[in-house]
Formats: C-alpha cells, sequence, structure tokens
C-alpha cells in the first residue's frame, strides 16, 4: 500500500470512530426520549396513590384502626393509640426506598411514627380527620400524613 | 484507466467458444475505486442495519401493548391498595376487557404479560399488611375481579352474577 492509500485508510478509520460515537449518542438519546415519552404516558399523580395507601392507615384493624370487642368490627377512622406504633407501621406497610415513605403524625395526641426509609424529605402533605380512642375514651383529632416520594 | 474497477463477471471459454465452466468467475472489486464501492455498501449495509434495530425496539417500546400492560399493573396495585385500605369483605371489578393479557399475581408484585411475548412482561411490587396472602392468575379471560375475604385477596376472573351488578 502506498502512502495515498495509507492516508485514506487512516482517514476512514478517523471517519468511522467519529461516526460509531455519534451513531451511540443518538441511538441512546433516542431510547431516553421513548423511555420518558413512555412513562408521561403511564404516569399516576403521586397524590392518588398516596392517598389510596393511606387509606389502610385509618380504616385497617391490621393497621391502626380500632376493633370494637363486643361486635368485632372495624371502626372507620378511629385510631387505637395503643396500636399506633412504629413496629405496628412497619408491619402495615413496610416501604422500601423506592416506595412511598410516610410520616404519621396525630395533631391534638401529638404522636409521631415513620416508615423505615423516611429521611424527612417531604414532597407533599395528606390530611384525615379521625378519632382517637386512648384508654376508653375517644377523641376528635386530625392526621398529618407527610409523604416522601421514592429517593432514587 | 489501468485499474480493473467494480465487479466483473467472466466466463471462461474454449477454442469453441463455449463456456467450460457451469459458473462464471467472479473477479471481486480491486484497487481504490473496487475498496470505495466495498465501503460504500458496507456503510449501506451498517446504516440499514442501525436503522432496522432502532426501528424494531422503538415500535416495541411504544407499542400500546407495552404501554397498558403497564396501566394496568399500575391500577391493579391501586386497586389492591384500596382493598387493603377496605375493612371487611370486598370485591372489584377490572373497568375494562383484559382478554388480551395474562395476570400472575403472588405475595409480593403482580406480573402482566402476553403468550406471544414473555420477554416484555410488566412486574410491579405490591405491599400489604402483615398476614395479607395474595394469589391468583387470569389468562386472557376478559372480565378481571379482585376479591378480598379476609385477610386473602384473590385474582380471578369475574362471574355472570358479579358482571351482572
Amino acid at each position: 500500500m502506498n502512502k495515498k492509500g495509507q492516508f485514506s485508510v487512516a482517514r476512514k478509520s478517523i471517519y468511522w470512530m467519529i461516526a460509531v460515537s455519534v451513531i451511540t449518542l443518538v441511538v441512546l438519546g433516542f431510547f431516553w426520549m421513548l423511555a420518558s415519552y413512555q412513562s408521561s404516558l403511564t404516569a399516576i399523580d403521586p397524590e392518588v396513590r398516596a392517598e389510596l395507601i393511606s387509606l389502610r392507615f385509618v380504616n385497617s384493624p391490621e393497621c391502626f384502626t380500632y376493633v370494637d370487642e363486643k361486635t368485632g368490627k372495624a371502626l372507620l377512622r378511629e385510631i387505637d393509640l395503643e396500636k399506633f406504633t412504629e413496629e405496628r407501621l412497619q408491619n402495615c406497610y413496610a416501604a422500601e426506598k423506592e416506595n412511598y415513605n410516610f410520616k404519621l403524625v396525630l395533631e391534638e395526641e401529638g404522636q409521631e411514627i415513620t416508615t423505615e426509609n423516611y429521611f424527612n424529605k417531604d414532597d407533599f402533605t395528606l390530611f384525615k380527620k379521625v378519632k382517637v380512642r386512648k384508654a376508653g375514651e375517644v377523641k376528635f383529632d386530625r392526621m398529618i400524613i407527610y409523604v416522601q416520594e421514592n429517593l432514587r | 484507466m489501468g485499474h480493473q474497477s467494480g465487479c466483473r463477471i467472466k466466463w471462461k471459454m474454449n477454442k469453441h467458444g463455449i463456456g467450460e465452466n457451469k459458473f462464471p468467475r467472479v473477479f471481486l472489486p480491486r484497487g481504490k475505486n473496487g475498496a470505495s464501492i466495498l465501503m460504500i455498501i458496507f456503510e449501506v449495509l451498517v446504516v440499514l442495519l442501525i436503522v432496522f434495530t432502532i426501528t424494531e425496539a422503538a415500535v416495541k417500546m411504544a407499542s400500546s401493548e407495552t404501554v397498558e400492560k403497564v396501566e394496568l399493573a399500575n391500577e391493579i396495585v391501586m386497586m389492591v391498595d384500596t382493598l387493603v385500605g377496605v375493612p371487611g369483605d370486598a370485591i372489584v371489578e377490572y373497568p375494562g376487557n383484559v382478554s388480551n393479557y395474562n395476570f400472575l399475581i403472588g405475595q409480593e408484585k403482580i406480573v402482566v404479560f402476553t403468550e406471544k411475548d414473555d420477554v416484555s412482561r410488566v412486574e410491579r411490587k405490591l405491599i400489604v399488611p402483615l398476614g395479607y396472602s395474595l394469589s391468583g392468575a387470569l389468562d386472557e379471560k376478559s372480565w378481571m375481579c379482585l376479591e378480598k375475604k379476609g385477610l386473602n385477596i384473590l385474582l380471578r376472573e369475574c362471574n355472570e352474577q358479579e358482571r351482572a351488578i
């Protein structure tokens, strides 16, 4: 191969190196755009999602809801203060970092509990009117639910 | 103009002018022009391959089927969250025909997939209180129901009575 041929091969190699880098970037960008478009199509309002999850905090006897001993029925939105512990919250909603995490506060009672991966990075807050049963006595209260979206 | 350029096909002839070989002898392009043609063919092939691969992947990714699978999985997760937040027993019917999809629900996740394309299955994590048990599967049935009985949540096909309500 003469000098001209060598130059031509070298020039082609450089061209291909640049072309491959550009094509790779374009392909990656294209897939990133597609993925973003897809997730925008299937996105769910975080407040709706958090609202649905937090239903269990006020209505589920497996979480904090008081169960009438005589009838065995769960009384909606009535919180049994004896159940309102962090251990119970972990059993009720075992969230990881990539899930929604919560801090639950009973405003009047002044008690608060958090899920295991809650790091005080609140994204929004939900409010629920509840009754709190403490030693047989029932008081009106408000549950403030601080919501931390996924920490990825 | 002494170079052989391009691809040439040459028949070998005997003295009577009749072709000796059954198949023609193919001469690959040589020289500067020949190398250029080979390079162009190679480049065109690479470009076609890239375009084909990207189009194939893009069609698969952006197809309505994938989006529907993601939406179905998300909505089932929300249905389970709602059922967990309901004291007592309840049945929820999914408001739509799901006959194109298969569903599998386990203790920790819901899986939505199709028979023909198991690779792009969609999975979503489920978080339920301790003591709950989730089970059930649905294979290309039209109407899907989620039933909560005590601490059990079952995914199954809706029966006629439930459909009538």
